[in-house]
């Protein structure tokens, strides 16, 4: 398993700093969202979440995040078999839980460069 | 022109919202983000905003069909669809029911949405110039002294016969 941290391209934004932070504290409630809404099979719901992570976590400089939040909710929304969408969402919330504030340190070896998560 | 810049942002997540204020304000825009798109006819009725952000995929209400009542009951606003990846039909009735631009989430960049709304507020400078002029001209009528607009500059007839789109005499 993957365990990399990934930093936002505004993380160190002195004017978006504050607000990526906001985005990054707020993750574990999209990340419950998401999870509640697969266990109730709420696909609509869920399809939902994803569109929304999609258009926020690359506007917030998260830009790995967006395709997967992108397959995530075209799976759902057309309606897949449970697997594969339950496989798309185990993608996105690995990603999901791997975001950190701020920017990378000089010495932080473990930082994911975003675009190498791009499938 | 001189007047406060007002945008109203409509998009059900306030984390867009959020960033999008946090984007503008510095600019001298001034935002207010809506996150309840049922709301938005209400806030436009009992507000001043000039320009109008719009997502399209919203819960209980749809972005195109408020683009459209937006026009019919304010035509003046001017729309900005702010959205996610849409079809090609969805594109196309934005731009047919009034929308000025499109512009996809996410933002990569906030620059093309700077520039779009940029281009909007110089479209209604340019309206509130024509009306100011109307009134001037109107006055300057009604009081028996009309003549050519101050602003535009005296043309000699050798002037005239080569500018483009007019026949020589």
């Amino acid at each position: 398993m993957n365990t990399d941290v990934i930093y936002s391209s505004l993380g160190a934004d002195p004017d978006l700093g504050e607000l990526v932070e906001m985005f990054v504290q707020e993750m574990p409630d999209r990340v419950s969202a998401l999870e509640t809404q697969a266990q109730s099979r709420d696909w609509a719901q869920l399809t939902r979440t994803a569109h929304q992570l999609k258009g926020a976590a690359g506007s917030y400089g998260f830009h790995a995040l967006t395709p997967l939040a992108a397959r995530l909710e075209h799976s759902a929304r057309a309606g897949q078999q449970e697997d594969q969408i339950l496989a798309s969402l185990a993608d996105l919330l690995d990603l999901c839980r791997r975001v950190r504030a701020g920017a990378p340190q000089a010495d932080d070896d473990h930082c994911a460069a975003p675009r190498s998560e791009l499938p | 022109m001189s007047y406060r810049k007002t945008i109203l942002h409509v998009d059900d997540d306030p984390q867009l919202t959020r960033l999008v204020a946090q984007h503008l304000g510095p600019l001298g825009y001034d935002v207010t983000s809506l996150n309840d798109p049922e709301q938005a006819l209400m806030v436009l009725s009992e507000s001043h905003h000039r320009v109008v952000l719009l997502d399209i995929e919203m819960p209980n209400v749809n972005g195109l069909t408020l683009l459209r009542e937006i026009k019919r009951a304010y035509g003046g606003s001017q729309v900005i669809m702010l959205t996610g990846l849409v079809s090609v039909q969805t594109l196309l009735q934005s731009y047919r029911w009034g929308a000025e631009y499109c512009i996809f989430k996410p933002l990569m960049s906030i620059a093309p949405l700077v520039e779009a709304i940029e281009a909007v507020f110089r479209k209604i400078d340019h309206w509130w110039n024509a009306l100011e002029e109307l009134s001037k001209q109107r006055r300057l009528e009604d009081s028996g002294r009309w003549h050519l607009p101050s602003a535009a500059p005296e043309i000699s007839a050798d002037q005239l016969v080569t500018m483009p789109g007019l026949k020589e005499p």
